[in-house]
């Protein structure tokens, strides 16, 4: 004990801030496993050739046709055209899912653990499956 | 051919430029290589009238001049009976000067046949003569004039062989422009499609990238709910304060002591 008395200061918040920070942090750990989720999107992602443009290129065949040079066949080129709500285009998730599934298993069974299941589940390497008790809990991640 | 196109329009302009292209250039070659027909000089053997005479010999030269010489002859038998009667009316019949007159009778109606004779041979000669060169002249003006004409003719085929050239020629020109102008036609067609299809694809493009951008607001959502959250916090200016407090200690104590008792 020291002989004279002990003098300290402390740093205070509002108590409405304090629990405002405990409400984002909650918020926070709850969107972690949410915002570690890959979420495709399926569906096309670049416009498809328009009629008008197929018809051009249909065109130009047919001219080099008439002079006796070489043609090509686009559609042999360009992936299949998806239609999806009216809209007509080309979707790349078909290359992402095969770049995927060329990452080793493990490797994605890890990536994908800080995300959500199938099922709506948190991940096993989510916040909420972290072996520390927390003052403050999160809501669960339920709706 | 598209449905409702020109019924007249029996290729896409692209074949019809390549079909003008082609033939453009054989007949533009082919006009390269054309030769013009020569003109070749006609000639012609001139006649010769003594070959025609024969025809125009009176066939009844030889009559004629059998029946003047008879003509002749029966003149001088009928002068001789005269002077034989003439003599023996005189007596002289027979006497030397009869013989003498007789003798030059015989004489001049001699002469007189010979030249007769031979005026008649010189008449028919020469009046073959001048037909046979009627009929010459009149073959080589023939001759000459269908020379003449040929001459004209193949300067005329010449000359329009020329032009039937030049007119392919040009017709080759034309079809080439033509050609190009159907190339020309197909392009501002195809670019125009090009154009519009474009215009097309990019509102569909951007309707995507709405879409997109939509989804993408939707998965974030939470994290756009949690943004606002904290920026709600860190806007909010000086809200850390501060508390003091004190822990006495032993002489703070003792201190106190002595002030209750002193």
């Amino acid at each position: 004990m020291a002989k004279g008395g002990t003098q300290s200061t402390q740093a205070t918040l509002p108590s409405w801030f304090e629990t405002g920070l405990q409400q984002g942090v909650g918020m926070g750990t709850d969107m972690a496993p949410l915002m570690s989720t890959y979420i495709p999107e399926s569906g096309p992602t670049v416009a498809a050739l328009s009629p008008q443009e197929l018809a051009s290129m249909q065109s130009t065949n047919m001219a080099a046709q008439s002079f006796g040079m070489p043609t090509a066949d686009t559609s042999s080129y360009l992936p299949q055209v998806q239609n999806m709500g009216g809209i007509q285009g080309y979707s790349a998730q078909p290359m992402i899912d095969q770049m995927i599934s060329n990452v080793p298993q493990a490797q994605r069974d890890y990536i994908e653990s800080f995300g959500l299941t199938d099922t709506g589940e948190v991940g096993s390497r989510a916040p909420q499956n972290q072996p520390v008790e927390l003052e403050m809990q999160p809501s669960g991640g339920g709706k | 051919m598209g449905a409702g196109a020109n019924p007249q329009m029996t290729s896409n302009p692209y074949a019809q430029a390549s079909g003008a292209q082609q033939g453009a250039l054989a007949g533009t070659a082919a006009g390269m290589t054309y030769q013009p027909s020569q003109v070749q000089a006609t000639s012609y053997q001139a006649a010769d009238p003594t070959q025609f005479m024969a025809n125009y010999q009176n066939p009844y030269e030889s009559q004629v001049v059998q029946q003047t010489l008879a003509d002749i002859g029966q003149a001088q038998d009928i002068a001789l009976n005269q002077m034989g009667a003439q003599a023996e009316a005189a007596n002289a019949f027979g006497g030397s000067r009869h013989g003498v007159a007789e003798a030059q009778t015989r004489v001049g109606y001699g002469k007189q046949a010979a030249n007769t004779v031979g005026q008649l041979r010189q008449q028919g000669f020469n009046t073959a003569l001048g037909a046979a060169q009627n009929q010459a002249a009149a073959q080589n003006a023939a001759s000459q004039f269908g020379a003449q004409a040929g001459m004209t003719a193949q300067q005329l085929n010449q000359m329009a062989g020329l032009q039937g050239a030049q007119q392919r020629l040009g017709a080759a020109s034309q079809l080439g422009n033509l050609g190009r102008q159907s190339f020309g036609y197909g392009q501002q067609i195809q670019q125009q499609q090009a154009q519009e299809g474009a215009m097309q694809r990019q509102i569909q493009q951007q309707l995507i990238d709405q879409a997109r951008g939509g989804f993408q607001r939707y998965t974030g959502a939470p994290q756009q709910g949690l943004q606002t959250l904290i920026s709600t916090l860190t806007g909010v200016p000086n809200v850390t304060g501060q508390s003091q407090s004190f822990q006495p200690g032993l002489f703070n104590y003792l201190q106190l002591g002595a002030n209750m008792f002193g």
